[in-house]
């Protein structure tokens, strides 16, 4: 439990991939490890984007099963991440960007992880379902699985579409926040869900466009690997024209007030500026920047912000108006 | 002591040793405030549960 090898890491799930990263002789985990195992900062805008849900949805939630549903969609969307960590232990010691990570790193015995996922997955729903109402226990259950089955185990190794699909996994928190206020779905949390949904391939191929030699070699079909920068870049351009679009939604179904209208039209006029900065992006006759994808890099963390704002503006609108 | 596991940690100089078991204490700890925690939050759950009726 306490030491792990190294030569445990690199024999992921998808079994393509060599074996080992050198390190010390024996790694010790801590319990950032762990921490660092449930990816805290993609919690951070599931947090989020549940505890918005959870505002938006009509009717009252008492704090402490507030506070515990988002808990629990907190350790579920960690969770998920813990069992995605295990399965892609093999590409994520070949990528830079995530080499480090406790397992490939040889701090966490992939066993460990998954036992480690499985739990406190099993855990989130329970309670979710025991505190708040079965209702959102089914709808978490749904995301973790979606996430580790069809995302992480069937797409993300066979398509470019990977993240497209895979992406719904990342959209469900603002629902289930919903469905634990109400017990059922409604408009609203359909337009946040497709919100989020289509956010998601703009955010991650602007991530991919640099980091897309990473991806190449761990033999992932990211977009940029398989259909070139240049069809990345139209891609982003477009997706981001239907986001744009979906989160001005709420205001033409009459579901949220002036300043949302305002604050998403005001975003949507930002990011799109962004995305066709990344579309006309100088670059050669292959489609690689000339400018070291300072564009795509601009527009990825303009999109993490985007989310927060109109998200927040959401939630403020409900309050205010 | 066939485990290559065990034996690599058999083999640690005294430094190793304390350093994997500062790392341990740590994570111990970690875990008593986490079960500390959830013990708060089911006693406060059970008691909304039972003071605003909820099903």
């Amino acid at each position: 439990m306490n030491t792990t090898a190294t030569a445990v890491a690199g024999q992921g799930g998808g079994g393509n991939a060599p074996q080992s990263l050198a390190g010390p002789s024996v790694a010790v985990s801590t319990a950032a490890d762990w921490i660092a195992l449930l990816k805290p900062r993609v919690m951070m805008l599931v947090v989020f984007t549940g505890l918005v849900g959870l505002l938006v949805a009509p009717g009252r939630l008492h704090p402490v099963l507030a506070f515990t549903a988002i808990l629990c969609i907190a350790v579920g969307a960690g969770a998920a991440g813990a069992i995605n960590m295990w399965y892609d232990r093999d590409i994520d010691a070949i990528m830079h960007r995530t080499a480090r990570r406790p397992i490939p790193a040889g701090r966490i015995a992939p066993g460990e992880a998954l036992g480690y996922g499985v739990t406190l997955a099993a855990a989130s729903v329970i309670v979710m379902g025991l505190a708040v109402n079965p209702a959102a226990a089914a709808g978490l259950a749904f995301s973790i699985c979606f996430y580790v089955f069809v995302y992480t185990m069937w797409l993300k190794r066979r398509t470019p579409q990977n993240i497209v699909i895979g992406g719904a996994a990342g959209a469900f928190p603002p629902a289930i926040g919903w469905l634990a206020v109400t017990g059922g779905l409604d408009v609203m949390p359909l337009l946040m869900f497709a919100i989020v949904f289509a956010w998601t391939p703009p955010h991650f191929w602007s991530l991919s466009l640099w980091a897309h030699g990473d991806y190449q070699r761990a033999g992932v079909p990211m977009l940029p690997v398989v259909a070139g920068a240049r069809e990345t870049r139209r891609q982003i351009f477009l997706y981001t024209v239907l986001l744009v679009l979906l989160s001005l939604s709420p205001c033409a179904f009459g579901l949220a007030g002036p300043l949302y209208g305002v604050v998403a039209a005001l975003l949507g006029v930002c990011f799109l500026q962004r995305a066709w900065r990344v579309l006309r992006d100088r670059q050669d006759a292959g489609g690689i920047s000339l400018t070291g994808d300072a564009p795509a890099r601009a527009s990825f963390r303009f999109s993490i912000l985007y989310l927060f704002m109109l998200f927040g503006a959401l939630a403020m609108d409900r309050f205010l108006v | 002591m066939s485990d290559p596991r065990r034996r690599r940690v058999a083999s640690l100089s005294r430094t190793e040793s304390d350093a994997i078991a500062h790392h341990r204490r740590g994570r111990n700890l970690a875990m008593l405030l986490v079960l500390v925690a959830l013990c708060g939050l089911f006693y406060l759950i059970t008691l909304v549960k039972l003071t605003h009726h909820v099903p």
